[in-house]
């Protein structure tokens, strides 16, 4: 059995980056579980409900999406009202 | 010589029908950057106590802002403002769109419209030459069809303002309506222009705006556009725009739903940003400068007739789509092209209309004084109100004047459910769970309006249980109390650091959605202005503004104070019925220890009103 | 560079001129620059953008032969320029202006609006 390790790109936009300043724009994540997108949430101690949505590869994906070695993820908040 | 700025401000005066030009004094520049802060600064100056929204004495003043019509993203906000006929106090709103660049090209940063045009009429700037002329035909035109048709007349080059009916009428929620889709909405400007008899104002311009340091401004705005096109909000944030709020909002139980009865609506996923890409979306509407156009303009077809229209944006939909009850988003987007034409506020309007359906309901008003019966999620009542609002026809004469003064006038218990603060509607966040949002509401200098601070996700990542027992519970479901714990800290950060935008003539969004730094916007200040000023610096000015509109409100409402910073009493009393937030309200009590601490914080007394030596810090005494 | 353009991906936003007009005339002044976009609204909501194609009439206009083509593209001669403005009225896009020293102006090809359009609405013609 391989123990696999698992790197992931995490870009943080909108008003995550004002609710969370402890966290850069872009955060690095690493594992040695298999990481879900809600997963990672947790691990950057964000609340689920402030993700509108996670963008993988240009598409928008659920948040039981498994993540995989060196994707990039986009973690988008609400937008603030127009 | 002030770079950045055209140097100019332009005052227009209808009763002698004469126009000057003046340089803009160099400490307003200072101590107030441009936009919101030349608002602010001139209606105060400018403005006795005692003047009547309406009457001639008022005065308009439009402003762009340093930044605005240069090379970066963004710069192409305009603020307008008056005493405003909606709340008696201080009234403003800004618009995105080609305007104010176009201004500033012409040589103004400022046009202040003062006293009242005989008859019916349209201001053409073109350059140095400014012209009143007298436009009835105009009279009773949709502000977007008189739009068109002045487009058509005077050329590509010009760029317009107009209003609708609603505006000749002096709907207390009138407003601006700019290329084919943008409104300054709030406060009632609109009413003001058309209390002067002003129709449409047109401006060319072909003048340069002098840079400090020409060749590495360039280049830094070439550099954040650039930036932009890297950042993770640059593809994610255009698509649906403020339109993508719409399902969260609802997850979130902040959805404001048969005039604010509720905050969920089970049909949400009916009128949201998808549904406006899969079955409006003609093409993506930008603002001048910007990369990332949150302007959705679409086509929709009811059984009420089809339309073209710019929108609905986010709020559009809380209001007339979740508080009205319309269904389905090609019926809020044709209910948002009547307001658009009639030149009314959609928020307003929404909330205006969803009340008046509310007091049916409930017996307050009768189908004999309605004109015939209203209900929740019927277009066709929702245009027959518009309407009649524009036009001031029967009921309609009195929901002209907004909720609160409708509320007055019929009683039986209305107030509890007016939704607005100062006068002003309420727009797109429900907030009995949103202690931070609901001091924000509050507390905004124009009313209830969302833009000042936008605590909501504040709130929202605050609740009390932790992220791995929500990760678990997966979404939806019911929310912890969100407690009022350090909010009114964030209230107050957030009231200094949205507006400067509005200060410096650019829109918010690059920075809270696209995530530029503030040393983006410090670096290309300096380059424009040659001004080195820290973010901290200019937050500093935005608060002298903060300060400076609730000195105007002290000096133009008789009796203000505290009273005027509460919400309606439904949401200090009554449990939301359903949804994410069942059960949540936030009591009075706690809304007065808010209040307590903000006011404190503020350096204002216990009702309120600012104190000498605060004033005196800003330099207001 | 010679441009095309997907007038579809437009959204209006002008920042191809408001760097055009600083990039080729130094001046925040969009009027000057040399291309332009128009909004048919509100029927059918779409935008249409005139730009130099690089066609040469403005050079067959020119009766000193000032305006002289490189690789493809057409460049005014100032030294040969005698200010007569007739390539202005020729051009049939009507994007070429006069500066504010009175000379004509056309695109130089030098794609600033390419690399800044944030829409890849105005492109490289890669032929």
């Amino acid at each position: 059995m391989i123990n696999m390790s698992l790197k992931v790109t995490v870009n943080i936009t909108g008003c995550l980056k004002e609710l969370y300043p402890h966290l850069s724009e872009r955060e690095v994540v690493e594992s040695d579980q298999p990481l879900s997108v809600s997963g990672l949430i947790g691990e950057l101690g964000i609340s689920p409900r402030m993700v509108l949505f996670a963008v993988l590869n240009e598409r928008i994906v659920p948040k039981d999406r498994q993540l995989f070695e060196d994707c990039e993820i986009n973690l988008v908040s609400p937008p603030a009202g127009g | 010589m002030l770079y950045g700025y055209a140097g100019k401000i332009l005052t227009i005066n209808l009763n002698t029908g004469k126009a000057s030009a003046d340089h803009i004094p160099e400490d307003l520049a200072r101590d107030y950057l441009g936009g919101r802060g030349f608002v602010a600064r001139l209606l105060y100056d400018r403005l006795d106590p005692g003047t009547d929204p309406l009457g001639p004495e008022n005065i308009i003043v439009v402003a762009t802002g340093p930044l605005s019509g240069h090379l970066l993203p963004g710069s192409g906000k305009t603020h307008f403002g008056a005493l405003s006929p909606a709340t008696g106090g201080y009234g403003d709103s800004n618009l995105g769109g080609h305007f104010g660049p176009t201004l500033k090209y012409a040589g103004y940063d400022c046009m202040i419209i003062e006293g009242k045009a005989d008859q019916l009429s349209t201001i053409i700037i073109d350059n140095e030459t400014v012209k009143i002329v007298p436009d009835q035909g105009l009279k009773g035109k949709g502000a977007i069809e008189a739009e068109q048709e002045l487009k058509e007349r005077l050329g590509e080059d010009y760029q317009l303002l107009t209003i609708g009916p609603a505006g000749e009428n002096k709907v207390a929620f009138a407003c601006i309506s700019h290329d084919f889709g943008r409104q300054a909405g709030r406060t009632g400007v609109a009413a003001v222009l058309g209390s002067k008899n002003i129709k449409a104002v047109a401006v060319r311009g072909t003048k340069k705006i002098p840079v400090f340091d020409a060749k590495r401004a360039q280049e830094k705005g070439e550099e954040m556009y650039k930036v932009c096109f890297g950042k993770p909000g640059f593809k994610t944030w255009t698509p649906f725009g403020t339109a993508s709020i719409t399902d969260w909002a609802n997850e979130v139980g902040a959805f404001p739903t048969r005039n604010f009865q509720t905050s969920y609506a089970e049909f949400h996923e009916k009128i949201n940003g998808q549904a406006i890409v899969d079955r409006l979306l003609v093409t993506d509407k930008g603002c001048f400068g910007c990369p990332t156009p949150c302007g959705k303009y679409g086509h929709t077809t009811t059984a009420l007739g089809s339309a073209y229209v710019e929108g609905p944006e986010y709020e559009s939909i809380a209001t007339l789509g979740g508080s009205c009850c319309l269904e389905e988003i090609e019926e809020v987007a044709y209910a948002n092209y009547v307001c658009d034409q009639l030149g009314i506020d959609t928020i307003s309007a929404g909330v205006v209309v969803s009340f008046a359906m509310e007091c049916f309901e409930k017996g307050v008003i009768s189908a004999e004084e309605v004109g015939r019966e209203i209900s929740f999620g019927s277009l066709e009542d929702t245009v027959y109100l518009l309407e009649k609002i524009a036009a001031r026809e029967g009921i309609g004469d009195v929901l002209a004047e907004g909720v609160k003064q409708a509320a007055a006038i019929f009683g039986d218990g209305s107030e509890s459910y007016a939704i607005h603060v100062k006068g002003l509607e309420w727009s797109g966040y429900e907030c009995r769970n949103a202690p931070g949002m609901m001091l924000s509401y509050m507390t905004a200098d124009v009313g209830a309006h969302h833009n000042r601070s936008w605590a909501l996700g504040y709130d929202v990542s605050q609740s009390d249980a932790d992220v791995s027992e929500l990760i678990e519970a997966g979404t939806g479901g019911k929310l912890e109390i969100s407690t009022p714990d350090g909010k009114v800290d964030h209230v107050i950060s957030m009231q200094h650091s949205r507006p400067l935008f509005d200060a410096l003539g650019i829109c918010r969004l690059q920075s809270m959605e696209i995530g530029f730094e503030t040393f983006h916007y410090e670096e290309v200040f300096e380059l424009i202005t040659g001004r080195r000023l820290s973010w901290q610096e200019m937050l500093a000015i935005s608060e002298r503004i903060w300060q400076l509109t609730r000195q105007f409100n002290v000096k133009h409402i008789e009796g203000f104070g505290r009273d005027w910073d509460y919400p309606p009493r439904r949401f200090m009393e009554e449990p939301v019925p359903s949804g994410p937030n069942e059960g949540r309200y936030i009591s009075k009590e706690i809304l007065d220890k808010m209040l307590d601490e903000y006011y404190e914080k503020r350096g204002w007394d216990k009702n309120g009103i600012p104190k000498p030596q605060t004033l005196a810090r800003f330099g207001l005494d | 560079m010679k441009l095309t353009v997907k007038e579809e991906r437009c959204s209006g936003c002008n920042v191809c001129r408001v760097v055009c007009a600083l990039h080729n005339a130094g001046a925040v002044q969009p009027s000057q620059a040399l291309l332009k976009i128009k909004g048919e609204f509100p029927d059918p909501g779409t935008y249409k953008i005139a730009y130099c194609n690089q066609c040469g009439i403005c050079a067959d206009s020119c009766p000193e032969d000032a305006i002289l083509e490189r690789d493809g593209e057409y460049n005014i001669d100032y030294e040969l320029c005698t200010q007569c403005l007739i390539c202005i009225d020729s051009c049939p896009f009507d994007v070429m202006v006069v500066t504010e020293s009175e000379y004509p102006a056309k695109c130089t090809g030098c794609g600033k609006c390419v690399e800044l359009c944030p829409r890849q609405a105005v492109l490289a013609d890669q032929g």
